[in-house]
């Protein structure tokens, strides 16, 4: 006799048919242990084939989410389940929200074709509806007694080594040793001397500059970048760690394409940070936080930087983005990541990518956060809440809104952020202009928008209009 | 698996013998764990503004009131955690360690449709790449938490330091709701239990 159970939740049903051994007579309500499975049948919410398969199949799902669920839990990961002989089931972290589970069909003997690949990606709650199925059935004490819940804590030994972080470090040190034995070759090199011309020939003096400013960069032991003939034609400054043209700085920033991969994203911040902890020698000397916009070629390199405010412009020579810069001229633009960098005044280093930070979204839909646009948004803004006020006011205490708008001044939506100013929405202007922020589910705008904080105070409603996240400069 | 063999010392509440006790040396928590645990209780103080009351509450209700008896009590447990400002320098015992980790799986899994909601909420704005500022509750929650871990860590340590930033509290926080999703399940409380000893044990 077959029997089925079945273990249902909202987004992952798990199906199983077997059979038991137990022959029980006179008891047919009673619920029989299922011993022997012939099915079982995984369906996912989104996908329309179910992925099925025998015993095999069952164990391997279960151990692959359990051991997956258990690294995403303690953040470690462990060896243990790649020592095993080939996986029928195995998952794999896409995100910080989606999970790719992979299921190989159970190879069959004698059997010609390549066995088959389905793989499913899974939300966060959907993995947990899977790992809730598979818990309920561990849980069921009448099918399958023999699978049990079977947890143990990842051992010393089984950790799995963070090697990535090595092979990004090899290359990086690299790298870095490799530009700073460059640099102090080159600084062993004569400043190349231009003989003032005796005769006013200009041909001439044209081949005595070229003859003397091309030093031979032969002595360098590596192919580094300060060693091409662009940096070591003559210059004013050849020390690499002169001051800087700012604005040239600030060119690099916005004349090359941007590096959009998340993967290389994130390599790149690893590498930057590590780098200017390296290299930051006097923490001591910076008294408070100091922001920048730091632009970073695929290679690791620093292209150039540009302080948020005028402190952060004032201090740059206690931090070590000066030291870092790539001397090479740029040829072609290459591709750079932007990230913003701040040293805080407790001594530390962070590193988070440009766009994040801002909050604005990789492509589509972008956030208005330059000063001047926002500038520009804020007195239309103003002049709209001023010009419809319906009556007197009657609150007596600060009303703050976060209010959405669009290039042109016209209001999205508004939320308000404290309790009074929900409760005197309607004396204001604000439902006149846009509509309410529903509970949590802002309408979905295809342009740019702006975020501003509105305080209206009492008692004639006075207006303090401000960008959401503060001036940038 | 030992779940059920383990055996129950006299004088432990029996609701903490679904919790073997790992092999590691000195049979107290470690740092980790005592961070972890910490840092999971702020994420439910976070999506429920009665939060802390509620654990005492709820240790009364599991019949755990020996151990965690008030709220000085929770206090000193929840602050062995060594990133806190008023850091008790004094190791949190297995038993204390349990009972902190039933008690705040418990309120989880009274949480699990907010904390459902707002994964899928932050999945959403993620694929819409909008900033978490979009979704009212989900934004609610992560300054809340902002403002509780600034408030009761110590900027001193480093681990705090450089976790200090909005951007990466959010990270940490939304991390946390997806530990608390997972501590909701059947076996919620096991999985998260034998999470905290990954790589500690020999």
């Amino acid at each position: 006799m077959t029997i089925q159970r079945m273990y249902s939740l909202p987004n992952c049903t798990l199906l199983l048919e077997g059979l038991g051994d137990v022959i029980s007579v006179g008891q047919p309500d009673a619920r029989l242990p299922i011993s022997m499975v012939i099915n079982a049948e995984c369906r996912l919410a989104g996908y329309e084939k179910p992925l099925s398969g025998g015993r095999e199949f069952l164990e391997g799902l279960i151990s692959a989410v359990s051991q997956y669920v258990q690294n995403l839990l303690s953040g470690v990961s462990t060896t243990r389940v790649q020592k095993d002989a080939p996986q029928l089931v195995q998952m794999e972290r896409l995100s910080e929200t989606q999970h790719r589970l992979t299921v190989r069909s159970q190879p069959v003997e004698g059997a010609t074709s390549a066995p088959t690949v389905t793989q499913v990606d899974l939300n966060t709650v959907q993995l947990f509806d899977l790992v809730e199925a598979i818990d309920q059935l561990l849980a069921d004490s009448q099918t399958l007694p023999d699978l049990t819940l079977n947890l143990k804590p990842v051992s010393r030994r089984e950790v799995a080594k963070p090697q990535q972080v090595g092979k990004q470090l090899v290359p990086a040190a690299i790298g870095v040793s490799s530009l700073a034995a460059a640099t102090v070759l080159l600084s062993l090199l004569p400043i190349p001397k231009v003989e003032q011309p005796k005769e006013l020939f200009p041909v001439r003096q044209q081949t005595t500059a070229t003859a003397g400013g091309s030093p031979s960069p032969t002595g360098s032991p590596s192919p580094s970048p300060t060693t091409s003939p662009a940096a070591a034609a003559p210059s004013p400054s050849p020390s690499p760690t002169a001051s800087p043209n700012l604005q040239q700085l600030e060119a690099n920033l916005t004349r090359s394409p941007e590096i959009t991969d998340p993967t290389a994203l994130n390599t790149l911040s690893q590498q930057l940070r590590d780098k200017l902890d390296q290299t930051w020698s006097n923490r001591t000397a910076i008294t408070q936080d100091l922001t920048y916009q730091v632009g970073v070629r695929q290679d690791g390199t620093i292209t150039g930087y540009k302080p948020v405010n005028p402190v952060s412009a004032e201090n740059a020579s206690k931090t070590p983005l000066l030291n870092l810069l790539s001397t090479q001229a740029e040829t072609t633009p290459a591709s750079i990541a932007l990230y913003k960098v701040v040293f805080t005044g407790s001594g530390n280093v962070a590193v988070a990518s440009w766009r994040q930070a801002m909050t604005s979204p990789v492509s589509g839909i972008a956030e208005i956060t330059s000063t001047q646009e926002l500038e520009a948004i804020l007195p239309k803004l103003t002049s709209q809440i001023n010009q419809n006020w319906a009556a007197t006011p009657k609150f007596s205490e600060d009303l703050i809104y976060k209010v959405r708008v669009r290039q042109d001044g016209t209001v999205v939506d508004f939320s308000p952020e404290n309790e009074a100013a929900a409760r005197h929405v309607q004396e204001t202007p604000l439902p006149k202009l846009g509509k309410p922020i529903a509970d949590g589910n802002p309408a979905s705008v295809q342009e740019p928008l702006a975020l501003f904080k509105v305080v209206m105070q009492p008692p004639d409603g006075a207006l303090e209009v401000s960008p959401w996240r503060g001036w940038q400069n | 698996m030992q779940l059920n063999s383990s055996p129950v010392q006299p004088g432990t509440p029996v609701i903490l013998g679904s919790l073997p006790d790992p092999t590691i040396a000195d049979q107290t928590c470690p740092r980790r764990a005592t961070i972890e645990i910490d840092l999971m209780l702020l994420a439910i103080e976070a999506l429920d503004l009665e939060g802390s009351e509620v654990i005492l509450q709820t240790a009364q209700f599991l019949e755990l009131d020996g151990i965690i008896k008030d709220r000085v009590t929770l206090w000193r447990l929840r602050n062995t955690n060594p990133l806190r400002r008023h850091n008790q320098r004094r190791a949190l015992s297995l038993t204390e360690a349990k009972a902190l980790v039933v008690v705040g799986c418990y309120m989880a899994r009274r949480l699990t449709v907010l904390i459902r909601q707002l994964l899928l909420a932050y999945q959403q704005l993620q694929e819409q790449q909008l900033s978490m500022e979009h979704h009212f509750r989900l934004n609610e929650y992560l300054e809340r938490f902002r403002a509780h871990f600034r408030s009761r860590m110590n900027p001193r340590r480093a681990a705090v330091a450089e976790n200090y930033s909005d951007e990466s509290l959010n990270q940490l926080a939304l991390n946390l709701l997806t530990e608390l999703l997972f501590c909701t399940g059947t076996y919620g409380i096991q999985r998260f239990w034998f999470s905290l000893f990954d790589g500690e044990v020999a």
